[in-house]
């Protein structure tokens, strides 16, 4: 069996990659995709650690499962809405370029 | 010890995961950075079923692949201005890579104190088991997750309809 740091390593990885993403792009789309890579990657450790935690009876193992469920239910709907949100900025900005949209400065 | 299968499927997988999440986040163009991202989403998939989860897996393929990374697609086929702007050049790249330098290692210091000895058990939950336990100590947060998912879809509509 493959050892749990293994993948907790993968998942700092992946993680540190979105970050990144959200830090250096100017395009909201593309933020929004380093957003759901950061969902992955925690997704990740929530499945391994439940995998290879000591469990105290048959229902605590599916708790990381269930649990990356849940996640996922909630980047769908984050998906749904950044879009429309999205949709909206550009036709009433002309622009999804976040170094542009100056609305909130005061 | 890890059979040697396993860790040819593991570093396959791993490879492919780090270098298309990589290029999905570093890419200039926007419609290949997206298909790499898929490929992420796939390699993700792929660590899922070699840990035995079967389900998640499912509805990672499913969820991910086939709804989300359809949508964005979409999305920017329809509106062929967004999808023809450029990807500029960044300002703050020295200091981003300094930030992500530290959470990984910040994340990497803490994991590797927490990180248990490995178990040895073949036992993971069926798609059986993961239902009853959905549907029974999970059931307020399943409903909760249904509300969700609802609220999202008619503020898409109120948003985006009503003009």
């Amino acid at each position: 069996m493959i050892p749990l740091s293994w993948y907790l390593f993968l998942g700092a990885i992946f993680f540190s990659f979105g970050l990144y993403g959200i830090l250096t792009r100017r395009n909201i789309i593309s933020i929004l995709v380093s957003i759901e890579i950061m969902f992955n990657a925690a997704n990740l450790n929530f499945v391994a650690f439940s995998r290879y935690f000591p469990l105290k009876s048959i229902g605590d193992q599916t708790t990381g499962p269930i649990f990356a469920l849940f996640v996922v239910t909630v980047a769908v709907a984050e998906i749904a809405i950044g879009l429309a949100l999205i949709l909206i900025a550009y036709s009433k900005l002309g622009t999804i370029n976040i170094g542009e949209i100056k609305l909130m400065k005061g | 010890m890890p059979s040697s299968i396993e860790i040819v499927i593991f570093s396959f997988l791993a490879i492919s995961g780090i270098v298309s999440s990589f290029l999905a986040v570093t890419g200039r163009n926007l419609f290949r950075s997206f298909l790499f991202f898929g490929y992420f989403l796939l390699s993700v998939a792929g660590f899922y079923f070699l840990l035995k989860a079967d389900f998640i897996a499912m509805v990672q393929i499913i969820v991910y692949v086939g709804g989300i990374l359809v949508l964005i697609l979409f999305f920017l086929m329809l509106t062929p201005k967004l999808a023809s702007e450029e990807l500029k050049e960044v300002r703050l790249k020295v200091s981003s890579i300094f930030l992500s330098l530290f959470f990984f290692g910040l994340l990497v210091s803490v994991l590797s104190k927490m990180a248990p000895t490995v178990i040895e058990k073949d036992r993971f939950p069926d798609v059986l088991t993961l239902s009853k336990i959905l549907l029974t100590k999970f059931s307020l947060p399943f409903e909760v997750a249904g509300v969700i998912l609802l609220v999202a879809l008619v503020g898409v509509v109120v948003l985006i309809g009503g003009e």
